[in-house]
C-alpha cells in the first residue's frame, strides 16, 4: 500500500485535521500517568509512552454501558436501545499489541454466527492509526505471542519513527484516504531503510521467543498440577491482570432500576472474582485462588488456541508492570514451558 | 539494610529446621527493578531467597487469616504487626500460631516515583547509603530515600513492630512531623473543591478492588459492593457507584485503618487513598485519641458500647 513520509513538524497539523471530524483517542497523561483517552489538542499527545496505564479497548468495549433503558408508564413498557454511536473514532498513536488484543476481540464480538451489536456498532466506526515501538520495553514480549514491535495487522494507517519524520503507510482504503494533504511526501528510500533498521533495532531489544505451542500442549496436562498452589499463595486475587488486559473481555449484565423505570447494563467482569462463577444456589465451581489463577492462564494459553486459534494474551507486560505483589506472566509462562 | 537480609534469613531458616513454624512468609527479589514480592517458604533450604530492602511494600499480615492450619512466621513492619494487632483484637487471628520477625522499617520506597523522576524505563536499581541509584540505558539518578518514600510512609507514626517473637535490627526514630499533613492540606480547600478532588479521584477507580484485596483489614466474607440481592450500590464505573464504593470501604474502614497504605500502593490507578483513609483516622484521633493496632486487647472505638455513653442529643 501507499507508503509516504511526514515531518516531525508536520504531524501535529495532521492530528489536528483529524479532530476536526473524529473523535480521537490517543496516549495522554491523566493523574499522574499516561493512559488510553479522548483528546481534543494535538498537544496533549504523550508519543514515548508505549504501555498506556488503560489500554483502548474501552473505546469500542466500555467497561460500563448501557445496553437500553426502559420506561413503564401504565401498562405501556418502553424500550430505548443505546446502541448507536454517529461519530467516527480513531485510536491514535495505538501499539502493535493493542491492535491485535482489538483483532482477538473481534474473533470474539464479530463471528458470522454472532454479531454483537454494540462492539461493532463501535468498531466499525473506528479507526487505527498505529506507531511501531522502536525501543520495547524490558517488559514487552509480543514476538512470543505472535506479534511485533511493528507488526500493523488491525491499521489503518501506521507510522514509523525514522528520525525526523515518520513514515506513513496506509494499510487499508481508509488509511489511504487519511494519508493525504499538507506535510505528506513521497517516501524515499533512504526513508524506507530507516524504516527496516528501526524494527530490526526494536527486535533485538525484545527477548527469545517462548513457545506457545509447547505451553499449550503442558497446560493440557496441568489442571490437578500444585504450580497453580504456588502462584495463588500469594495472588491478592484483585482484578488488575484481567481487567487492565487489552484482550480480556468477559463481561456481566446487571438490571439497574425499578418497577417504573430503569436500564440494562454491560460491566466488565473477571475471573478473578470469586462472584464471578458464583451459582444462583450458591455453588461456586471455582471456589478458591487455585482455580481462578488457572483460569486465566488457561483460558488465555490453552482454551483460546482450541476455541480461536488465537493466543489470548499480546505481549503488552500491563498484567506484569501492575501486579501489585509482582506474580510474573513471563516467569509463569517460562516455569509452564519448562515443565515436565 | 544488607544484615538485616541476612538475620532474617537465618532466623527463617531457624524457625523452619527446628519444625517451630512450617512456613515462613517474607519478602524475595522481584522480577522488575523497584520491586520485591512476597514469598511463601517452607523448606529450610529455601530461606535464601528472603530479602530484606526499600521495596518490600506490601503487607504481609494479609496472607495470614487465610492459613489457618499452619504455624506460620511472618516478616512483620511496623504497619504489618500493627494490622496483626487489629486481626487480634477483632478476634480473626490467634497470636499463638504466629511467629512474628519484626523488622524495624525506614520507610518504602515508592517505586512510582522514582520511575516518573527518571528520563527513561529504569534498568536496574540498587540503595546506596541514604539514596536509591536508578539506571537505564543511557542515564543514572540518585533519589535521597526521604524524597522517594511512599505517602503513606512519610507519615508513619509506628515505624518499629508494636508485637513482635523476635525483633531484627536497631529500632529506628520516627521522622513524621505530622501525620495528617496530607489530610490537613486537602481540608483547608472549599468544600466544593473537596467534593471535585473526591469525585475526580474516585472517578478513576476501575474497580478492581485491588485495594480490598491488598488490605488486611478488608476481610468480609462478603463484600458489600459482591452482594447482588439487593445491590447496594450501582454496579458499573458511574460516578454513584465509583464514589459508592470508594465511600463504603473507607467508612468499613474507620477506626480499624492501620495507616500501611497497602491500598494505595496497590492501586493502578493511583487514586488518592492516603486521603481517603487518613481523614477518617484524624477524626477518628480526635474524637476518641485512638489509634489502631497498637495494644492487643485494646478495641476500636466503633466496636465498643457503653450503656451510659452520650449521644447526638444529650452530649
Amino acid at each position: 500500500m501507499t507508503k509516504k513520509r511526514i515531518a516531525k513538524e508536520h504531524i501535529n497539523a495532521f492530528l489536528a485535521r483529524l479532530l476536526e471530524d473524529y473523535i480521537v483517542y490517543a496516549p495522554a497523561e491523566e493523574a499522574n500517568y499516561v493512559t488510553f483517552r479522548q483528546i481534543t489538542a494535538p498537544e496533549e499527545v504523550v508519543w514515548d509512552c508505549l504501555v498506556t496505564r488503560k489500554p483502548p479497548k474501552d473505546v469500542v468495549f466500555p467497561q460500563t454501558e448501557t445496553l437500553f433503558t426502559y420506561t413503564k408508564d401504565a401498562d405501556v413498557l418502553r424500550l430505548q436501545s443505546m446502541e448507536a454511536v454517529e461519530k467516527e473514532r480513531i485510536l491514535w498513536g495505538v501499539r502493535p499489541c493493542d491492535a491485535q488484543a482489538m483483532l482477538i476481540q473481534d474473533a470474539v464480538f464479530d463471528t458470522p454466527e454472532d454479531r454483537d451489536v454494540y462492539y461493532t456498532n463501535k468498531r466499525e466506526k473506528t479507526w487505527l492509526i498505529g506507531i511501531g515501538c522502536n525501543q520495547p520495553l524490558s517488559t514487552c514480549f509480543c514476538t512470543s505471542v505472535g506479534g511485533g514491535p511493528f507488526k500493523k495487522d488491525g491499521m489503518d494507517l501506521f507510522l514509523t519513527d525514522i528520525g525526523e519524520a515518520y513514515l506513513a503507510e496506509a494499510l487499508t482504503a481508509k488509511g489511504k484516504r487519511l494519508l493525504h494533504g499538507r506535510g505528506f511526501r513521497r517516501a524515499t528510500k533512504a526513508d524506507l531503510k530507516a524504516s527496516d533498521a528501526a524494527e530490526q533495532t526494536a527486535l533485538q531489544r525484545l527477548p527469545a521467543p517462548m513457545s506457545m505451542d509447547i505451553i499449550k500442549q503442558h497446560l493440557d496436562g496441568m489442571m490437578d498440577s500444585p504450580f497453580w498452589d504456588e502462584i495463588q499463595a500469594t495472588c491478592l486475587g484483585c482484578g488488575i491482570c484481567t481487567l487492565l488486559c487489552p484482550v480480556c473481555y468477559c463481561f456481566d449484565i446487571v438490571d439497574e432500576g425499578t418497577t417504573t423505570c430503569g436500564q440494562r447494563v454491560r460491566n466488565w467482569d473477571t475471573c478473578q472474582y470469586s462472584i464471578y462463577t458464583l451459582e444462583a444456589s450458591g455453588h461456586n465451581p471455582r471456589p478458591g485462588g487455585r482455580q481462578r489463577v488457572r483460569q486465566r492462564l488457561m483460558h488465555k494459553f490453552n482454551y483460546h488456541l482450541v476455541n480461536q486459534n488465537l493466543v489470548g494474551c499480546v505481549g503488552c507486560g500491563r498484567c506484569v508492570q501492575l501486579c501489585p505483589v509482582n506474580i510474573d506472566l513471563r516467569q509463569l509462562l517460562a516455569e509452564i514451558g519448562a515443565a515436565e | 539494610m544488607q544484615e538485616l537480609a541476612e538475620a532474617i534469613r537465618e532466623e527463617g531458616k531457624r524457625l523452619l529446621e527446628s519444625g517451630e513454624v512450617d512456613l515462613v512468609i517474607g519478602f524475595t527479589v522481584g522480577t522488575l527493578p523497584l520491586r520485591a514480592a512476597p514469598v511463601f517458604v517452607r523448606r529450610a533450604e529455601d530461606a535464601e531467597q528472603l530479602v530484606w530492602n526499600s521495596f518490600c511494600e506490601n503487607n504481609l499480615a494479609v496472607y495470614l487469616r487465610d492459613i489457618r492450619d499452619k504455624r506460620i512466621a511472618v516478616v512483620a513492619k511496623g504497619c504489618d504487626t500493627r494490622a496483626i494487632v487489629a486481626l487480634i483484637n477483632e478476634h480473626q487471628l490467634d497470636r499463638d500460631k504466629i511467629h512474628i520477625i519484626g523488622v524495624p522499617c525506614h520507610g518504602m520506597v515508592d517505586r512510582r516515583t522514582v520511575a516518573r523522576r527518571a528520563p527513561g524505563q529504569v534498568l536496574a536499581v540498587r540503595e546506596e547509603g541514604e539514596e536509591i541509584v536508578a539506571e537505564g540505558e543511557s542515564f543514572s539518578i540518585r533519589l535521597p530515600r526521604s524524597k522517594a518514600l511512599y505517602r503513606s510512609c512519610a507519615a508513619c507514626t509506628h515505624p518499629n513492630p508494636v508485637i513482635y517473637d523476635i525483633l531484627l535490627g536497631e529500632e529506628v526514630a520516627v521522622w513524621a512531623e505530622d501525620p495528617y499533613a496530607h489530610v490537613r492540606e486537602i481540608e483547608l480547600k472549599p468544600a466544593a473543591e473537596r467534593a471535585a478532588y473526591f469525585a475526580t479521584e474516585a472517578q478513576r477507580c476501575i474497580r478492581c478492588y485491588a485495594c480490598r484485596q491488598a488490605c488486611p483489614m478488608c476481610y468480609c466474607e462478603e463484600c458489600f459492593v459482591d452482594h447482588t440481592t439487593p445491590r447496594w450500590i450501582e454496579s458499573g464505573v458511574t460516578p454513584a457507584g465509583l464514589q459508592g464504593w470508594q465511600i463504603g470501604r473507607a467508612y468499613h474502614l474507620t477506626g480499624r485503618c492501620v495507616a500501611c497504605g497497602a491500598c494505595e500502593r496497590s492501586c493502578p490507578m493511583e487514586i488518592d487513598l492516603v486521603y481517603l483513609n487518613g481523614k477518617l483516622r484524624k477524626e477518628v484521633w480526635e474524637l476518641y485519641g485512638f489509634q489502631t493496632g497498637l495494644i492487643v486487647g485494646e478495641l476500636p472505638p466503633l466496636a465498643v458500647f457503653q450503656p451510659d455513653e452520650g449521644s447526638d442529643s444529650t452530649p
